[in-house]
């Protein structure tokens, strides 16, 4: 078959197959970490929304990153992005990952301000440190954007 | 009044056997004196606890604290090293020959204020990344507006 091919019934398929199981590998370089497994524990059982952890990030699609990312790890997680394979998307979790936080850009000689300077971010779960009810409408959120949905704005 | 007198007062006045001695030495005599502290049998200092820098009016003061495991005994060494300029390095005294523990501290201290312990077995860039430019502990050290590529600006404007 030669030129384009574009199926859209079966596009959305694979996008509601690929929302469900967003296998994960999680970065935790702060207190942030402990939230996340809060998430993954029992009470929020974060796998109810198919969100399996993986050691191998070839094998996962979903980068979550909580916690100060320092100039020396930035390389490291750079690399640890480009060794997972695409389709892949990215969690920001915390005041820290997604932009600094409190050490950084104005106190901190060596904290990379947002993690977002190193590597594309899908969503970011404003808090210091978020709840898991924060980290899991995070996910949420993510899940509609991987199937396209537009959530209902709510006015303030 | 002398040092002694000085702490049987303050120890009556209610400091308490607490008091610890502290020495105030030249940076050149460090080795020597942490040398005979260490062997002498009365002291018998085998144990450094820690060294911290900090930098005080252009002067990095730098304090060894130690211990003996055999006598309980503490002591505090200061001493105090004057780079030529904001920037430059300056060189000081390795302990590393004397207490092992002393590589890293030396090392850390190295990096963070840019003090060059002679004899001793720091490499370069042990903490800092690969590249790093300054000694970030100093006061006159300047943030990065860049490192490795990436921004140390959140946005653009600032």
């Amino acid at each position: 078959m030669s030129g384009n091919f574009f199926s859209s019934t079966l596009s959305k398929a694979i996008e509601w197959a690929r929302a469900g199981s967003l296998w994960y590998v999680s970065v935790g370089s702060g207190c942030c970490g402990d939230e996340v497994m809060e998430t993954v524990g029992c009470r929020y059982d974060l796998e109810r929304f198919g969100c399996v952890p993986q050691v191998n990030p070839e094998q996962a699609d979903l980068l979550i990153v909580s916690g100060i990312t320092s100039y020396k790890a930035a390389p490291h997680l750079r690399a640890l992005y480009d060794a997972m394979l695409s389709p892949k998307y990215v969690l920001a979790v915390g005041a820290c990952a997604s932009c600094g936080g409190a050490f950084s850009p104005e106190s901190s000689y060596s904290v990379v301000a947002g993690v977002d300077k190193i590597i594309p971010v899908d969503v970011y779960v404003p808090g210091c440190p978020p709840r898991p009810e924060a980290i899991m409408n995070g996910l949420i959120t993510l899940q509609e954007k991987i199937r396209g949905y537009q959530r209902t704005q709510t006015e303030a | 009044m002398d040092t002694n007198e000085l702490k049987r007062k303050l120890e009556i006045k209610g400091a308490g056997s607490s008091l610890k001695q502290s020495l105030a030495i030249d940076v050149g005599s460090l080795a020597h004196t942490a040398q005979f502290l260490r062997d002498e049998p009365n002291w018998q200092m085998d144990d450094l606890e820690n060294i911290s820098a900090f930098e005080m009016k252009g002067d990095i003061l730098l304090t060894y604290f130690l211990k003996s495991s055999s006598t309980g005994k503490t002591m505090v060494l200061r001493a105090t090293v004057t780079p030529k300029t904001e920037t430059s390095e300056v060189d000081a005294v390795s302990v590393s020959h004397l207490w092992a523990i002393a590589i890293p501290l030396e090392q850390e201290i190295s990096e963070l204020f840019g003090v060059r312990f002679q004899g001793g077995k720091t490499r370069p860039h042990q903490v800092l990344p690969e590249g790093w430019r300054g000694f970030p502990l100093r006061k006159s050290y300047v943030f990065p507006i860049e490192f490795a590529s990436i921004k140390h600006q959140r946005h653009e404007h600032e």
